[in-house]
């Protein structure tokens, strides 16, 4: 490895399992949350029609959720890389392997976690929303909510339907016949 | 108040079936106006004819509570040639025809009375789609969700993170190398990239606090309009009186019609706009009040209540069944439909949708958002994979 480090072992140590790992967990349950409130508000705007700006809304805070999942992977790969630079410091470097030898700290025989990444919420801005919807018992199962309708018949089109029906059913029933017609 | 989508249901069947009987009334009537002048009316067609009158009977239209007879009004006059009379071997049988036309019109009334019925079927289906667009959404709901998404997203995002005690800015400056420079960039951008997040997660929760502003003035307007309607059409039904004729005034009650477009800008002005901060980083302070103001106005929408709503004038000019299914059909397609889309329409483009106020812009333009979002957050390439370095 051609990196060079020049900071206390335990400093490297301490970011690379506890520091950047919080910031990560911090970030994933941001996450979770988003996804939770994305979920409710991607039902909504379905149900309220689809309007553009509600999708726009919608597309905005699915990038939001998108960054922060990139944002914990490359967390993730930021403590695994300063792990290992850590390893190969204390492997070739006399005064760090005496540092780390010494370090008597909870975290010195604590693998490198990595936070789990969010799952992708996919393409909330897309017409209708899947949910889930639970039926007790903890049984929960999805749910297509189909959009509303933005944009409807206009009254004079029904009112021509309407009128249509009306005039067919006063054709059928028709007036009796005049009897003077006979006389 | 909480909008209940079941009471306007219910409201829209109220209409559909009061309006058809309403519409039944209007037709059994100019049924028998129309039986009544075939005969040839109360005029004589010649010197040599004689009048045989006689009285409509058991002929009721049977409007639940407000039931119409109009046998008072209908005396038909059959006009018999003199001849005819004399030359018939039983005259009797002519009075027989004459009175089996009676009962037919009778029953023709009745069934004309039914297609009312029939014309009005499936209006309050009507009514249900042009109003499912801005019916079926939950303001309470998506109010919730906002609060939350201040609480746990906005306010959560944490910038300043290279203060940390855990050294990340002595790394940071340390670390040389290919992972190290790697390293140094994506720290260097990160609170940049977090207050990125932070002022975005805002304008998601202005643009749907608007929308959710929207949401519950058409709502709160639209129960108060049916259940106007309702009242016109029990006004004209009692109006007929028990033994006829049609009503000839218009109801003099109003219908009532919230004035969606007053209701939404008033809302609005209290939103207020997110402040365009062209570097988020060190206006991060800004942002989250920004969010907090959206928060707060959320917690406020529900205040609107019906009575508390801004109005439109809308009196009727006739007293029929079609003036009012104009009036119904019309305002709920013009007057909240339309300006409902209109609203949602101006958060996207940013065009006023007030004509009285030039200066008025809508809270927030979902266009100019996306456009000036920096697109993608932490690309990946900031740091090497994990499997790039064993």
């Amino acid at each position: 490895m051609s990196d060079e480090i020049y900071v206390p072992i335990v400093k490297i140590y301490t970011a690379a399992r506890q520091g950047i790992p919080d910031q990560a967990e911090d970030l994933a349950l941001i996450g979770g949350r988003l996804a939770s409130i994305v979920d409710t508000l991607d039902v909504q705007a379905a149900k309220a029609g689809e309007p553009a700006a509600l999708r726009d809304a919608l597309t905005i805070a699915a990038r939001v959720h998108d960054g922060i999942r990139r944002g914990i992977t490359t967390l993730n790969h930021a403590a695994v890389a300063l792990e290992l630079t850590g390893d190969d410091y204390v492997a070739t470097d006399t005064q760090a392997r005496d540092e780390f030898d010494q370090w008597g700290g909870a975290l010195k025989n604590v693998e490198v976690t990595r936070t789990a990444v969010p799952g992708d919420i996919g393409s909330p801005e897309a017409p209708g929303a899947v949910t889930d919807v639970t039926i007790g018992f903890g049984l929960h199962y999805p749910t297509y909510v189909t959009p509303s309708d933005y944009d409807p018949t206009s009254p004079s089109e029904d009112k021509g339907d309407r009128d249509e029906t009306a005039s067919d059913d006063s054709d059928d029933l028709g007036l009796p016949h005049d009897p003077t017609d006979d006389y | 108040m909480t909008f209940d989508y079941f009471e306007l249901s219910e409201q829209f069947d109220k209409i559909e079936e009061k309006l058809g009987h309403l519409k039944g009334n209007e037709l059994a009537w100019d049924y028998l106006v129309a039986a009544r002048d075939q005969l040839g009316g109360f005029a004589a067609p010649g010197d040599d004819y004689m009048p045989v009158n006689l009285w409509l009977e058991d002929c009721k239209f049977p409007v639940p509570g407000n039931e119409v007879d109009p046998t008072r009004w209908f005396e038909f006059t059959f006009w018999v040639p003199f001849d005819t009379i004399r030359d018939h071997p039983n005259p009797e049988e002519l009075g027989a025809a004459n009175a089996q036309y009676m009962k037919d019109v009778a029953k023709g009334a009745l069934e004309a009375w039914n297609n009312g019925a029939s014309w009005a079927s499936g209006l309050a289906s009507y009514c249900r789609q042009v109003s499912d667009s801005f019916t079926r959404a939950n303001a309470a709901t998506i109010c919730n969700a906002l609060e939350d998404l201040h609480t746990y997203v906005t306010s959560d995002f944490s910038v300043n993170v290279l203060d940390d005690p855990f050294g990340i800015e002595t790394i940071r400056t340390q670390w040389t190398g290919k992972s190290g420079t790697h390293f140094n960039t994506f720290y260097a951008n990160y609170d940049g990239q977090v207050a990125q997040m932070a002022w975005a997660s805002v304008q998601v929760a202005q643009t749907f606090a608007a929308a959710a502003h929207v949401i519950h003035g058409t709502q709160q307007g639209v129960l108060e309009f049916a259940k106007s309607i309702v009242k016109i059409i029990d006004q004209q039904l009692e109006a007929w009186a028990p033994y006829g004729p049609p009503p000839r005034d218009a109801p003099e009650q109003p219908a009532w019609v919230a004035d969606v477009t007053k209701i939404v800008t008033s809302g609005w002005k209290v939103l207020g706009h997110v402040p365009v901060v062209k570097d988020v980083k060190s206006q991060f302070d800004a942002v989250i009040t920004a969010g907090t103001d959206v928060s707060n106005f959320v917690k406020t929408i529900a205040d609107v209540t019906g009575t508390d709503l801004p109005t439109l004038k809308k009196t009727l000019d006739a007293a029929d069944s079609d003036e009012i299914y104009k009036l119904l059909t019309e305002t709920l397609y013009d007057d909240y439909q339309q300006k409902y889309v209109d609203a949602m329409d101006s958060l996207r483009n940013g065009s006023s949708i007030d004509p009285d106020d030039s200066g008025y812009e809508p809270p927030v333009n979902t266009s100019d958002v996306l456009g000036d979002l920096p697109p993608p957050w932490f690309p990946r390439e900031d740091m090497p994979s994990e499997e790039s370095l064993r």
